[in-house]
């Protein structure tokens, strides 16, 4: 541990006065109390002499801090208390250990002995941990969320017990569905006695990891240092192999305060190094004799490529077999214009497969079957008879029950056990000594074949963004092509989902790269999109990627502090606001209902609908330090806008344009 | 939303497909007011999936300019749509206002359609 070079804090465990213990201090509390009251009557007579001098001070409006505990009949704090250590410190060693960087928090006092120990200890020295200003818990979470999914570690959010917790548990749900790591800690001040006042009962809980504990991968409530080292440790562990979770530690607030008395002195087990489940050997050459076997074999994926050698890896089986990738776009699985990459047109090739290999896929059953046109539940199988499918994740080995997020039943002929990227070397290895020449020059046809239709794909993609091109309000297709036009010579990411832009990013640009861009949401949980993707130009600052994120009105305006945190955290990202004016997938549902109902949808912008007033996004920004254009109404005015936001990206500063555009 | 978003998709392929567009009723023309149609379009909330100018929007909704569309499918896909599109039953939608709205939709096909080879951001 080494001194920061700039900076003016302390070093560990320097000067204090003295180690009194918290707890027994609080035995003396009210004597302590009444000494503090007789202070001013034992001032030096010249102090007395400046205090008669001096001009009479205003009234407070506000009683002072003691004074307010005195008035409502509880102890004033420890005024006074000084201590050497505290477990907080140690806690912040424990985690910068693990690889943690950054920790983001809504400030909340009872994790103070915490951020006092990140300010003053953490981001003091090296390596630093630093401290994260957010304005609510959901920023907080989703940050580590997206920061995840590009660094390929987690970082820690603190959330104020209870009430902090309830704030971030949806973003929480939304990572753990998306199965991204996060180490998340909320205290607890289990012992009546050292609850300061009123305000902690509120706050405090028997079991405060209960909430989320659904959808958590792993929490514990530490009992000591030694115990917190131990599971801190343990829920890095959990956390970081697959499936990836969140995690998280209750933590007792008298821990974090109180010196280190722990006799033997805590210890901080070392950081393992981790080996992901692998499937069986012997089922991956079963699926590598039926993959070279068949004649239309399909590689489906959602979130293969937990790191940029998962994409390798799923290249080299794609370019192999020369076989058709369907994607669904959870992560950077495949390139985008990749001549095998078949997703734009990817029922059509479901429905002509004999072997459908599906790897960590988030709802496989969609995959193979739709809906009957005009039902509501009615369904079919839309594979061919006897063609055969075959699941591959990790996912089913961390399925809780409360959560429905396993979805429909796949109904796999061959299902393993294991995570597709760590699989993926065993399973190309065996593949490659079951293909003689024949085979080769039979694979070769099929992936002319496949080329040719991806490129009519594209074809057809191009033709449809072309319409409506120079309308207003502005297409979705020309919103995301003046964009990509812009940002395609940098070392980009495209860091928010594309579902609600008709995914044109997938269709029209080039990306080939694991950080080009990260997924959505998980759970669809809507607030995901600002302070997730802030997360992720968090952890390309360090690389020097230039972030981008288009973020739909709706979404923006369920976590918008996510800009101030932005500016104040000097974190270089560019928010497009996909400004349609409303919540647009529900007007969609709304009007299935109207009609559905025979009432018709003239009212159906009730609730669904952003107007009256409209909301100046730019200024919103602008407000909270965020350099903000818009609204932009004409195509033409994209460009300029896009170049100069992106200039100040590249300075190091979040900026925002505002576009009006169609819905989708 | 998931389940919703997968029948969108599944209506984004109905006025691709031939099936639904038979030859015969390939030059249907529709008689109604474009202009009038034009509001409705805009006031029944047929922009929201279809977009304003009908470029489409994805699963949510497919392209209707330059599509060529008949007169008659419109209409049995307004009445009796084979996809999630909600049903505009005759109660909600009556003939001459639903005659006007396919008259703008085919409107929507008159002019010239942009080749997006002369589009150099759609060429990269």
């Amino acid at each position: 541990m080494t001194q920061r070079k700039n900076g003016t804090g302390r070093k560990a465990g320097c000067e204090k006065t003295a180690s009194v213990g918290r707890r027994n201090f609080l035995k003396g509390a009210t004597l302590a109390g009444a000494g503090a009251l007789a202070v001013p009557l034992a001032a030096p007579p010249q102090a007395q002499a400046q205090a008669a001098n001096a001009p009479p001070k205003p009234a407070p409006s506000i009683p002072a801090a003691p004074n307010r505990e005195a008035e409502r009949g509880t102890p004033p704090d420890h005024v006074g208390e000084t201590q050497s250590s505290s477990g907080s410190d140690f806690m912040v060693d424990v985690m910068r250990g693990l690889g943690i960087e950054h920790v983001a928090a809504f400030v909340g006092s009872s994790f103070r002995g915490l951020h006092e120990s990140l300010i003053n200890y953490g981001m003091m020295t090296e390596p630093q941990l630093d401290f994260l200003a957010c304005m609510h818990e959901e920023v907080s979470v989703a940050m580590c969320h997206g920061y995840a999914k590009i660094e390929g570690k987690p970082m820690a959010a603190m959330m104020h017990d209870t009430v902090g917790l309830q704030h971030g548990s949806m973003a929480i749900y939304n990572a753990y569905a998306d199965r991204v790591p996060i180490f998340l800690i909320t205290p607890a001040a289990p012992d009546v006695r050292t609850r300061r006042n009123t305000v902690p009962f509120f706050h405090s809980v028997q079991d405060g990891a209960a909430i989320v504990r659904d959808f958590v991968k792993w929490d514990d409530k530490p009992a000591s240092l030694q115990h917190w080292a131990e599971s801190a440790t343990r829920a890095y562990k959990y956390a970081m192999t697959p499936p990836y979770g969140p995690v998280l530690l209750v933590t007792s607030t008298d821990m974090q305060e109180d010196p280190i008395d722990d006799e033997p002195a805590p210890t901080k087990p070392k950081p393992p190094k981790l080996a992901p489940p692998q499937a069986d050997d012997g089922a991956l050459r079963e699926v590598a004799q039926m993959l070279v076997n068949a004649e239309a074999p399909v590689l489906a994926c959602d979130r293969v490529a937990r790191t940029p050698a998962g994409m390798q890896h799923l290249i080299e089986l794609a370019e192999l077999l020369q076989a058709a990738v369907v994607d669904g776009s959870m992560r950077m699985n495949f390139p985008w214009r990749h001549p095998l990459n078949q997703s734009s047109r990817g029922r059509a090739v479901i429905s002509q497969a004999d072997l459908i290999l599906g790897m960590e896929m988030t709802d496989f059953w969609a995959t193979t079957h739709s809906f009957v046109p005009h039902t509501e539940y009615s369904t079919r199988r839309s594979v061919k008879p006897g063609a055969k499918v075959i699941s591959l994740t990790a996912m089913d080995l961390n399925f809780h029950s409360n959560y429905q997020d396993f979805q429909r039943y796949p109904d796999a002929d061959l299902a393993l056990e294991g995570d597709a990227e760590a699989s993926l070397p065993s399973l190309i290895a065996a593949c490659r000594e079951l293909i003689d020449q024949g085979k080769k020059s039979n694979f070769e046809l099929r992936g002319k074949k496949l080329a040719d239709a991806h490129q009519k794909a594209l074809t057809e993609m191009r033709a449809l963004a072309a319409e409506g091109w120079d309308s207003q309000p502005i297409t979705v297709a020309r919103m995301v092509m003046e964009l990509y036009n812009v940002i395609k010579d940098e070392d980009w990411t495209y860091a928010s989902g594309s579902q609600m832009q008709n995914q044109w990013p997938q269709k029209l640009w080039h990306a080939d790269k694991h950080h080009r861009y990260i997924g959505d949401a998980g759970a669809y949980g809507i607030g995901y999109t600002a302070p997730a993707t802030l997360g992720a130009a968090l952890a390309n600052k360090k690389h020097g990627r230039v972030t981008v994120s288009i973020n739909g009105d709706g979404d923006l305006m369920c976590c918008p502090s996510s800009l101030w945190t932005a500016a104040h955290e000097k974190i270089p990202i560019l928010y497009i606001v996909h400004n349609n004016r409303a919540w647009h997938q529900e007007i969609m549902a709304l009007q299935v209902m109207a009609n559905r109902m025979q009432r018709g949808t003239d009212r159906t912008h009730i609730g669904t609908t952003i107007r009256d007033p409209y909301i100046d996004y730019a200024k919103m920004a602008q407000s909270m330090g965020v350099f903000g254009q818009g609204p932009i109404t004409d195509p033409k005015d994209l460009e300029p806008a896009i170049k100069k936001a992106v200039d100040v990206v590249k300075r190091g500063e979040p900026a925002l344009i505002d576009v009006v555009a169609q819905g989708r | 939303m998931k389940q919703f978003l997968l029948l969108a998709a599944v209506a984004a392929l109905v006025f691709a497909t031939p099936a639904f567009a038979p030859p015969a009723f390939a030059q249907g023309a529709a008689s109604g007011d474009a202009a009038h149609g034009k509001q409705l379009f805009m006031a029944d909330a047929c922009y929201t999936c279809h977009g304003t100018t009908g470029a489409g929007g994805g699963p949510a909704g497919p392209a209707l300019a330059h599509q060529g569309l008949p007169a008659e499918a419109i209409m049995q896909q307004l009445r009796h749509p084979q996809t999630r599109m909600p049903a505009y039953t005759d109660k909600i939608l009556p003939d001459k206002d639903a005659a006007d709205i396919i008259a703008y939709i085919q409107s929507l096909s008159q002019g010239p359609k942009q080749n997006p080879k002369d589009i150099p951001l759609l060429n990269q």
